[in-house]
């Protein structure tokens, strides 16, 4: 309880809600823009962040979650998975807590899990042992969607 | 619903109808029961809104005015509905799609008329006003 995780910036933003007034129908406006907000409160920029817990509330959207949140470039989701860059010893660790179809996506608490997930990670202090993240920067970036996609909180902390 | 091995007690039967107020929109409620689709338009940026707005978040003005929209859309996705939400049961699985107007602007509704395997984005639909047999003014797409 002596090492202290701090909140080094939080971005959120809305989007549209209806799903025809979307610029684009493989990603979130919302998601784009909280995360741009983030990285500039805490500055720092995605290459930065050791480890993420996105919103995976269906596998497409963790895919477009990576994308959306600068985690690659657009279009190379998949190819970040398939190569292995989300798992431990990948270049961006995601979901070691199983994600949010593995918790059963408590809703509200999703949120408070991930922002859970983050500190014990950052502390070194993992549940499980074997999924402990290596830390370079000690910085940890939580994605959380809400409603149709029509808002977005990103959460970075630091240790 | 269905039964289940399980224990349970059942509730009461939730039905909501919720009353939603279209003074701002009466047009465009009207004009679907005479077969005419509107949107609105702003008068300071331009903007088009489908479903119509009354105001317009782009540049706050609430000068706007009513377009009757042509018919002729283009498919720009699409997904066929199986598995139905409670208040859709009664339909048979059907199919929702979007699809860009000539005009521009976007429009979210049921595409009817087509075989599922004859759907293709890309092509071309007309977008038609009716009311349901329930009396319900709506709006859906159709073969050209």
């Amino acid at each position: 309880m002596d090492t202290p995780v701090w909140v080094a910036g939080i971005g959120y933003s809305s989007g549209t809600a209806n799903l025809s007034r979307r610029l684009d129908y493989v990603g979130l406006e919302a998601s784009v823009l909280a995360s741009q907000r983030a990285y500039k409160a805490a500055g720092v920029t995605p290459s930065q962040v050791d480890f993420a817990e996105v919103h995976d509330c269906f596998t497409i959207a963790e895919i477009l979650a990576y994308e959306d949140i600068g985690l690659c470039a657009k279009g190379e989701g998949a190819k970040l998975v398939r190569e292995g860059q989300t798992e431990i010893g990948g270049r961006i660790p995601v979901n070691m807590d199983g994600g949010l179809k593995s918790k059963g996506h408590p809703i509200g608490t999703t949120g408070c899990s991930m922002i859970y997930e983050l500190t014990r990670q950052l502390r070194e202090e993992a549940v499980e042992k074997s999924r402990q993240v290596p830390l370079k920067n000690y910085i940890g970036l939580a994605h959380n969607v809400g409603g149709t996609g029509h808002y977005c909180y990103v959460t970075i902390l630091k240790r | 619903m269905s039964s289940t091995s399980m224990p349970v007690i059942k509730s009461r039967p939730i039905t909501i109808a919720p009353e939603i107020p279209i003074s701002k929109t009466l047009k465009f409620w009207e004009g679907l029961k005479q077969g005419k689709v509107y949107a609105t338009k702003c008068k300071g940026c331009g903007k088009l809104y489908f479903p119509p707005s009354a105001d317009c978040p782009r540049c706050l003005s609430t000068e706007l005015e009513w377009i009757e929209l042509s018919n002729e859309a283009e498919i720009e996705t699409f997904t066929h509905v199986v598995i139905r939400p409670t208040t859709f049961q009664q339909n048979k699985p059907y199919t929702v799609a979007i699809g860009k107007l000539k005009e521009g602007v976007k429009v979210l509704a049921w595409l009817t008329g087509f075989k599922l395997s004859e759907i293709k984005v890309g092509m071309k639909v007309k977008l038609v006003a009716k009311v349901t047999p329930e009396g319900n003014p709506t709006y859906e797409f159709v073969p050209p």
